[in-house]
């Protein structure tokens, strides 16, 4: 087993990028993001990347198109408003099934917001990628560790399905410091210039990549929207079947369930701990990939044995409490804990809430 | 019998589905005759903008890829510096170039990009019907501005050429038009040169062509040199402002 280094989650991330084949980045400083801007600066001119500070997160997302086009393995980075500008991107990346990856080292509030970690673009990345209702995957880590495990995959999802990866990490996963397998060097294949969306390095035959599939089988665009679209879906719905992944932790016995991803689930263990100690029998189930949704360990929920669920989140309103409670088996109590604007989740609180459950009250 | 004119060979055998007196195809023709002039025809990567060239690619033989409106610069940096051997031409409209894409455009400039913008002012919107551009002439009337463009409300039209020609890295920034044969021809100097220096010496140059858009300025096809010379080349002054 490779040695663990001591790394912080940004600067880990940005490392196992490089190793994963990442050459380029673009990005523009944005609390609590700037670190994985700062340390690419440096980093990838190290091995011949190419490295962007650019004028807004509009065109940091735009350049990641052009970077795909032409071969390379693509990152951005940002956080709150920036990801909010980056959407336009999100869109043309998801409809022209440019590969890439996009980081969202997420903070608190809407707006200018706060620093401190948040969970509240859980909606806004997990629903639609910008306008037009597209989707790509979406992982939740919750752990430094998983963050690189995530990140040193992401581009072969990308290249394999063609599709942007989104990751969202916050403020705390970014800056605490934790042992990582800080991973050896993928070795990247010339054919990659040859893939169907690259535009070739020398001179190639005519390629036209559009941002939008208007090609198809049928002589009208709203037709071959409409075609297209549909194929994009049933590869969507494929990831159901192939792309989901999620932690159960503790569940053999559990009469109690919580169930957060990212942060609010990391937080939650240290309160299953206590519980735990207390002779409360509760488990947790943790989605990591959260488009896919992890549908099934939820839907297999059992109302015969589970007395409560209690969904952990930091965001207000609640945003994926929704999801997890049209998954859900009615009977089953369900309720939540919720925080946000940077007031991250409480062990206390979480044991409260339980122990209420447990209680009857 | 010496062949002294002929279509280019780098356009399609497709028509151009432009309106009468549109000076989009006579631009396209240009880069059509530069691309086989530099032997770039199958290295020549057009970047689209939105607007009346967005749908282009059928036209011509270049590999092309699109962009949101106003993000071509952008999209064409990440691109040409992966991929630093293709020569690019972004081809954008006055509205993509200095509106909705100003930032990216100053600064795709200011970094000096490795391509050749080539900006298409014909002072209106043309694929949306004819509203307000950030070139429209004070006193025209678009739909949006339908007593004329007032200084009070707009202020004034952006001479982009001139903004881009105050950076340092810009190595060749002028103005041209395609109203008259003389001018067409100097146009195709321009853009050659501009991506000559771009092969060459790994530059950024920016070519603004006075472009005709009869149908919006509800005018006849006829009229163009006409209304050119009165009301467009006195605001936006022709000739190399930089290189």
């Amino acid at each position: 087993m490779a040695k663990k280094e001591m790394w912080k989650g940004n600067e880990a991330m940005s490392e196992v990028a490089l190793r994963a084949g990442c050459r380029f980045f673009s990005g523009y400083p944005i609390t609590p993001q700037t670190p994985i801007t700062e340390y690419l600066a440096w980093r990838l001119a190290e091995v011949d990347g190419v490295f962007i500070q650019a004028e807004s997160e509009l065109a940091a997302a735009t350049m990641l198109l052009g970077a795909s086009i032409a071969g390379a393995r693509a990152l951005t980075a940002t956080a709150g408003p920036g990801l909010s500008l980056m959407t336009e991107s999100l869109s043309c990346l998801a409809s022209g099934r440019l590969p890439a990856v996009i980081v969202d080292v997420q903070r608190g509030g809407a707006a200018t917001g706060n620093l401190q970690g948040a969970q509240s673009d859980y909606n806004m990345v997990t629903k639609t990628l910008g306008h037009g209702g597209l989707k790509g995957l979406v992982y939740g880590p919750s752990t430094v560790e998983e963050l690189c495990d995530i990140i040193y995959d992401a581009w072969d999802k990308a290249e394999k399905y063609r599709t942007p990866v989104f990751i969202l990490s916050d403020a705390s996963l970014g800056q605490m410091m934790e042992p990582v397998d800080i991973k050896p060097f993928k070795q990247l294949d010339e054919s990659r210039f040859d893939l169907p969306y690259v535009i070739g390095r020398e001179e190639s035959e005519k390629k036209v990549i559009q941002d939008t599939p208007y090609a198809g089988p049928y002589s009208t665009m709203s037709e071959n929207l409409d075609y297209n679209y549909r194929k994009y879906n049933e590869m969507y719905e494929q990831w159901k079947e192939d792309e989901v992944l999620y932690e159960e932790y503790m569940m053999d016995d559990a009469e109690y369930v919580i169930i957060g991803w990212g942060m609010a689930a990391r937080i939650s263990k240290s309160a299953i701990r206590n519980l735990r100690k207390k002779g409360i029998k509760v488990g947790m189930i943790r989605p990591i990939s959260l488009f896919p949704f992890p549908e099934k360990p939820l839907n297999a929920l059992d109302a015969k044995k589970i007395k409560g669920i209690l969904v952990v989140e930091m965001a207000i309103p609640a945003l994926f409490y929704h999801d997890v409670k049209a998954q859900v088996d009615k009977n089953i109590p369900i309720k939540a804990n919720l925080h946000c604007g940077g007031y991250l989740s409480q062990v206390d609180e979480i044991e409260e809430d339980i122990l209420k459950m447990a209680g009857g009250k | 019998m010496d062949v002294v004119y002929k279509r280019s060979g780098a356009l399609s055998d497709v028509s151009t589905t432009y309106c009468p007196g549109c000076s989009h195809g006579t631009a396209f023709k240009l880069i059509a005759e530069i691309s086989e002039e530099l032997d770039i025809v199958n290295k020549l990567v057009f970047a689209t903008p939105i607007g009346c060239t967005t749908f282009s690619a059928p036209f011509h033989k270049f590999s092309t890829f699109m962009s949101a409106h106003g993000r071509a610069p952008a999209n064409a940096t990440g691109f040409k510096r992966c991929n630093p051997k293709r020569p690019v031409i972004v081809y954008q409209g006055d509205g993509d170039c200095a509106a909705i894409g100003t930032g990216e455009s100053i600064h795709a400039a200011a970094r000096g990009e490795a391509f050749t913008v080539v900006m298409a002012n014909n002072q209106v919107y043309g694929m949306t019907g004819g509203q307000m551009a950030p070139t429209t002439l004070t006193g025209q009337k678009t739909t949006t501005t339908p007593n004329g463009r007032s200084v009070e409300a707009c202020g004034y039209p952006i001479r982009m050429a001139e903004q881009i020609a105050q950076l340092e890295a810009p190595r060749f920034v002028t103005r041209q038009s395609l109203h008259t044969p003389k001018n067409i021809l100097q146009a195709k100097a321009a853009i050659k040169k501009a991506l000559e220096l771009q092969i060459n010496e790994e530059a950024y140059s920016f070519v603004e062509l006075l472009c005709a858009c009869p149908t919006n300025w509800a005018i006849e096809p006829s009229g163009i040199k006409e209304y050119m010379e009165k009301n467009v080349i006195p605001y936006f002054p022709l000739g190399d402002l930089k290189g």
